[in-house]
């Protein structure tokens, strides 16, 4: 017996040793196993990558919830779509319409759009010759097709396909299960197929643009229950490896048909504090938090030289449920706003780094408006009005929860700023829920919160992608609740006016109204600090999510 | 030599028995705990359509046994653990924490290696010393890092060791990659990202094993035969290695025990806060996400490791020291 | 290291007969001689008094922003700085002790002395089928990693306890005639109890026993209405639920072979051929005589209580803004680099905080042990 413990401590001493051995040659060579791994993991098996870009570009980013593109609606997941997938239009990093698989973009001059006589227009898509997927498959109009098909069955379970393809005859048919074919899509030969959409809406090919109008591969959708692991699609980049919580490797589509990217492989680390993988040399770019900023805006700061930023067309705002107690009351939302100082939480808590939001539409946005006006800060109008609604005051309001995404013990110091300003400048105590995103998105959408923070991302430049998505009473977006017979009469009648003057005027009238009854209060806009290596030539910050990637080139 | 045999026995029936107990248990929390069940077990995306599906397929309507008992044939029968349906939507769980298991094990390996070989050292050392203000300080100091959670120290860490001397890695896992089972994964044994969590995991446990170590040697540097040893002139070294060691062995069984506690629960704050896709940090997010059937996994999955290591240690420790009651406390 | 071991609380007895004073202040003599343990009683004292005193004590409240002074380095105005949002970290710290002894408190006699003492009783008395059960559910909790268990119950169960919660705070008020009755009921079993023990024999442990377990009730039903009237109630009860049915196990173990060995003692088994019930015995003669193990169990458990507290909402699953947490703290000061590197202060005070308190409990428990338990090295 003795014997046999001694061999067991013999190799527990070795294995001890050979452990610390290890470690401490990694130590004093300075850890090179990362970079040797890296260096090593040049693309296999293709042979044929001499076509695209060379270099490896690494980020940081967010684990996305899903790579299904008729899916996602959350920005995160978003960012990695746009560049593995593509649909018959692109927007260019200018927010401006591309061709991406159509060779070129309808128009009533290139005879690509006619007004039917029923009042319907069809457009004629001409799809480039010789497309394929990653996978060498080729793409046809059958194809595409068959992708807003599968976008619009209700066995996707999508809850953007009616927004986003709603316009186009037939899909509502098919969204409900009344249809097995979406009649508005036609098909007149293995490259050209034709939409008509119920009637002459201006912004309709922007909504091509969106990832739920992308096009998949049927077959692998049909055959590979996992497919969202490993999907084919069109886009300038593949997916060569999601490992779960821990990275995601693009590389180049060298065939791309719009021209093959510049750099080779784009590796995303998923987890990790950017700021100090930047300065450690791990990544090329960081996004900096407020903890930073500060220090990175002072000129005098080494790391000043490589900081950018960029606005967005984002917006934060406060949600109130329209339906739910005592939200219901338009005057105890215009209260809850009104004991809101924004300009302090802007300048206290995120020191000035994002601009204060004084209207629903953010600058960029042809109709946005300097003058609009959004319930200001009063604390004694709002103690009034409180007084005044149907609660007579904050004692007979019922409890209060606000709902926000995030996790981890606290929630944002923000919202935490706004219960303490409702707690001392109204006598409300607010509880706050915290949700995971996934979990949070649904039922923000669901009308299952009484009132939440959340931010929103334009898909794409247009008013109606904010005010018609959310404000609508039919839209099936409108995560409060909101109804109000004229702002929809304005709203519909935007949406198909085809004099841009007239449409300003408009959607600016919807916004007034929709900003007095305040199913929405505007908090901030967004804008990115970040900061880039100066070998990253044209690493730009578009103001929405974008495909990208492509354009960004490294120095030697 | 039979009440030993018997008692191994008896000891590995006893696990499954347990096993059936947690997870019925387990099972139990996921399915009747939440007010709405149906919503959360189809997912945030699911439809009424599918809700319909879903509690078909789990057979939510039936009596929680029947549910549980499907559940388990699927398990048994085809290592099924039912799909996430919120943090990778879709995806088999057991896919989902197969590797990460892999990741934790990893680490939790080099903790336990650490925790031995330096607990060890620092033990033998201070019973050599003792009487000198060596001794109470390498123990009490080592006592005050048992005392200190993971969660508390880590942040710390982080402070000096990547913040400030930029020594270690800011987060993340690394190294070369090697194909394990149906997956690729990366050996962080390999890297200095070992390191960190390896160190902070191991603290605990390292307390433990010098204060025993000590003890034990103590008492052993007593006894008549290592007096005579010394006497004899051998040297002090070649004294502990044959005598000290030997009797150091039985206690430090114990510590495995109670390491491993800190190992899987500490787990979950490494992960968390170093970012490095183990257990612990897939645990924390399906909690986070309502992704009840990938906690579920998890707890049984850690539930019978850790309840087939105790039982593995009880028997070692029977079978190392015959003199031990079987049984455990309480005849006297 | 090592469990308690199971042995009849000798040493102080022996010591108590030398000295011909109670067992009980042996005990305290020998407690107080050794000066690791002063110490850590008096941090933990410190600890109790400032959580407990928090409203007095504390400079702020724990919710008081002020955001013309966000970010500020220690100070002589606030010695623990301030957070993002202008927040007193002193303020923040104290606060925080106060929900960590709640924590403690509701657990310790929720688990501890309730669930472990009555089932650690109950399995060595009865034997057989009782015991088995007891003893074999303990061992299936005893036997797995607390931590993920925990997080589960706390996952699945918190909207259900959130509405259980509601609906009893709705219905119990201290106006409630139901909750006067209780209370008035219990207070007279207190009473009585102290009186029946005073004027009658002393040597009659029931009666003190049942005023202790009156009391106990009171202050528990005290309790659950005062946690019921703050914000985030059901959070507490949550977490003290869920850790009490991990935390009652090795006590109760060590009670239930305590009185395995009492109950074949002469006076127990004289006191049954006398006719004394069941009841009766164990109150009078076996809670008395494992009291000392309860207090090592007690405290040897309340670090990890606490410790177990501020790791679930360090996780989001414990105790929930704005209620304030060491576990809320850390993860704001310890988890994002920025913070640590530019404010490393927000972390540090909690920390340190934190890190001294369950040494302290650490150290305490470690020396009850050897003063109650001979065997203990």
């Amino acid at each position: 017996m003795n014997r046999a413990i001694l061999v067991i401590l013999g190799v527990m001493a070795a294995l001890v040793v050979g452990v610390g051995v290890i470690v401490v040659i990694l130590v004093a060579t300075g850890g090179d196993g990362d970079g040797t791994t890296q260096t090593q993991e040049t693309p296999a098996g293709d042979g044929d990558d001499g076509g695209g870009g060379e270099g490896e570009l690494r980020l940081i980013g967010g684990e996305p919830i899903s790579l299904d593109p008729h899916v996602i609606q959350d920005a995160g997941s978003a960012l990695y779509v746009v560049e593995i997938f593509s649909g018959l239009l692109t927007l260019d990093p200018n927010l401006e319409i591309q061709p991406d698989l159509a060779a070129e973009i309808p128009t009533e001059e290139n005879g690509g759009k006619v007004v039917n006589a029923d009042g319907t227009v069809t457009y004629t898509f001409q799809l480039r010759e010789g497309l394929l997927f990653h996978d060498r498959k080729p793409v046809f109009a059958e194809t595409v097709k068959a992708s807003f098909e599968r976008a619009a069955d209700p066995a996707t379970q999508s809850l953007v396909s009616e927004f986003f393809l709603g316009d186009i005859v037939g899909v509502t048919e098919k969204l409900r299960g009344q249809a097995n074919e979406i009649s508005g899509i036609e098909v007149i030969d293995e490259t050209t197929l034709t939409i008509t959409i119920e009637a002459d809406l201006p912004s309709f090919l922007f909504k091509l643009t969106y990832p739920t109008a992308f096009v998949i591969d049927p077959t692998q959708v049909e055959n590979d229950p996992n497919w969202t692991r490993r999907p084919n699609g069109t886009g300038p980049y593949k997916l060569k490896e999601w490992r779960f919580g821990e990275r995601i490797v693009l590389e180049a589509n060298e065939r791309y048909h719009l021209g093959a990217p510049n750099i080779e492989t784009v590796r995303y680390l998923l987890s990790g504090s950017s700021i100090t993988l930047y300065e450690a040399g791990d990544i090329d770019v960081a996004g900096v938090a407020l903890d930073d900023l500060e220090r990175i805006q002072d000129p005098a700061d080494a790391l000043n030289a490589e900081y950018r930023s960029g606005n967005r067309l984002s917006l934060d705002y406060l949600g109130f449920n329209t339906n739910s107690p005592p939200f219901d009351d338009p005057l105890v939302r215009r209260a809850f706003a009104m004991a809101i100082d924004k300009a302090q939480i802007a300048r206290a808590v995120y020191q000035d780094a994002i601009p204060v939001a004084n209207s629903i539409l953010m600058p960029g946005l042809s109709a946005y408006s300097e003058t609009a006006q959004p319930p200001a800060f009063d604390v004694e109008a709002a103690i009034e009005l409180l007084n005044q609604s149907s609660y007579k005051g904050a004692d007979g309001l019922p409890e209060i929860v606000l709902a926000e995404s995030g996790t981890g013990a606290t929630s944002g110091p923000g919202t935490t700023a706004m219960l303490e300003m409702w707690r001392v400048n109204l006598g409300v105590d607010v509880q706050i829920q915290q949700a995971e995103a996934a979990t949070f998105f649904q039922d923000v959408d669901q009308g299952r919160y009484q009132m939440f923070t959340l931010g929103w991302i334009m898909d794409y430049p247009d008013e109606e992608d904010i005010l018609n998505i959310h404000f609508d009473s039919d839209s099936p977006n409108n995560n409060t609740g909101y109804s109000n017979p004229d702002v929809d009469a304005l709203l519909r009648a935007a949406l198909i006016e085809p004099d841009p003057g007239t449409r300003i005027d408009l959607y600016r009238q919807a916004e007034d109204i929709i900003l007095d009854e305040v199913p929405w209060f505007p908090l901030f806009f967004d804008q990115f600090h970040a900061l880039v290596k100066p070998y990253v030539d044209n690493y730009l910050i578009p103001a929405s999510i974008v495909p990208r990637l492509r354009f960004i080139s490294l120095d030697d | 030599m039979q009440g030993l045999l018997s008692y191994t026995i008896q000891r590995l029936l006893w696990a499954p028995v347990i096993l059936l107990f947690v997870s019925f248990f387990a099972f139990a929390l996921t399915r009747l705990g939440p007010v709405d069940s149906v919503d959360v077990l189809a997912g945030p995306q699911a439809n009424d359509e599918a809700k319909e599906r879903v509690r078909q397929e789990l057979h939510l309507d039936d009596s929680i046994f029947e549910q549980y008992s499907v559940y388990m044939k699927n398990l048994l029968t085809e290592g099924d653990f039912g799909e996430s349906v919120t943090i990778y939507r879709g995806v088999p769980v057991w896919d989902i924490i197969w590797p990460r298991m892999l990741v934790s094990i990893q680490f939790g390996i080099v903790a336990l290696f650490f925790a031995f070989s330096i607990g060890t050292l620092v033990g033998v050392f201070a019973a050599l010393r003792q009487g000198t203000w060596l001794d109470p300080l390498s123990i009490s100091s080592f006592l005050f890092f048992q005392s200190i959670p993971v969660l508390v120290s880590l942040p710390f860490l982080v402070l000096i060791f990547v913040v400030k001397l930029g020594w270690l890695p800011a987060v993340g896992w690394g190294g070369p990659e090697v194909d394990i089972g149906p997956q690729e994964i990366a050996l962080g044994i390999f890297s200095k990202h070992i390191i960190l969590p390896a160190l902070v995991l191991s603290l605990p446990g390292m307390a433990g094993v010098a204060r025993l170590v000590r003890a034990t040697t103590l008492s052993v540097l007593g006894e008549d035969y290592v007096r005579t040893a010394r006497a004899k002139g051998l040297p002090e070294l070649q004294v502990v290695r044959s005598h000290v060691v030997r009797n150091s062995l039985l206690p430090l069984v114990t510590v495995i025990g109670l390491s491993l506690t800190t190992l899987i629960e500490g787990a979950f704050f490494v992960e968390l806060i170093l970012g490095i896709p183990g257990i612990g940090q897939l645990g924390f997010q399906a909690a986070q996400s309502r992704d009840y059937d990938v906690i579920l996994a998890l707890v049984l999955v850690i539930a019978a490791a850790f309840i087939f290591i105790n039982i593995i240690t009880d028997i070692a420790y029977t079978f190392i020291d015959p003199r031990i009651r079987f049984g455990g406390q309480g005849n006297n | 290291m090592g469990s308690v071991a199971a042995d009849i609380p000798g040493a102080a007895e022996e010591e108590a007969q030398r000295l011909s004073i109670s067992p009980w202040r042996a005990a305290l003599r020998r407690l107080l001689r050794k000066k690791l343990a002063v110490i850590a009683l008096v941090l933990i004292g410190g600890f109790y008094f400032v959580g407990l005193f928090a409203p007095i004590i504390s400079p702020q409240d724990f919710r008081t922003q002020d955001l013309d002074n966000t970010l500020l380095s220690p100070s002589l105005d606030h010695p623990f700085g301030t957070d993002r949002l202008g927040r007193d970290q002193l303020s923040r710290v104290i606060w925080s002790a106060r929900t960590t002894i709640i924590v403690t408190i509701a657990t310790v006699v929720a688990g501890s002395l309730v669930l472990s003492v009555g089932l650690g009783l109950l399995s060595g008395y009865m034997g057989g089928k009782v015991d088995t059960v007891i003893m074999r559910t303990g061992e299936a909790f005893g036997s797995l990693p607390a931590l993920p268990m925990l997080i589960l119950i706390n996952a699945t169960m918190r909207d259900r306890v959130r509405g259980w919660v509601d609906s009893l705070e709705a219905n119990l008020s201290t106006g409630d005639p139901l909750f006067i009755a209780i209370l008035a009921i219990l207070t007279f079993m207190a009473v009585a109890g102290i009186v029946a023990w005073l004027i009658g024999s002393r040597r009659n442990g029931g009666w003190i026993a049942l005023a202790i377990v009156a009391a106990f009730l009171i202050l528990a039903l005290w309790g659950v209405q005062a946690v019921f009237a703050m914000p985030g109630a059901s959070d507490y009860f949550l977490i003290f639920g869920a850790l009490s049915l991990f935390f009652w196990v090795g006590s109760a173990r060590v009670i239930r072979s305590q009185v395995l060995a009492l109950r074949e003692t002469e006076y127990v088994i004289a006191a049954r051929s006398m006719g004394a019930g069941t009841w009766r015995i164990l109150g009078s003669h076996l809670l008395p005589n494992v009291s000392p193990i309860i207090i090592v169990g007690v405290s040897a458990s309340l670090g990890a209580i606490a410790g177990s507290e501020i790791a679930l909402t360090f996780l989001g699953v414990g105790v929930h803004d704005p209620t304030p947490s060491f576990g809320a703290l850390i993860f704001d000061g310890g988890t994002s680099q920025p913070v640590i590197r530019n404010h490393p202060y927000l972390l540090i005070f909690p920390a340190i905080v934190v890190g001294m308190l369950i040494f302290s409990f650490n150290l305490l428990g470690d020396a009850l042990n050897d003063v109650l338990t001979p065997k203990a090295r």
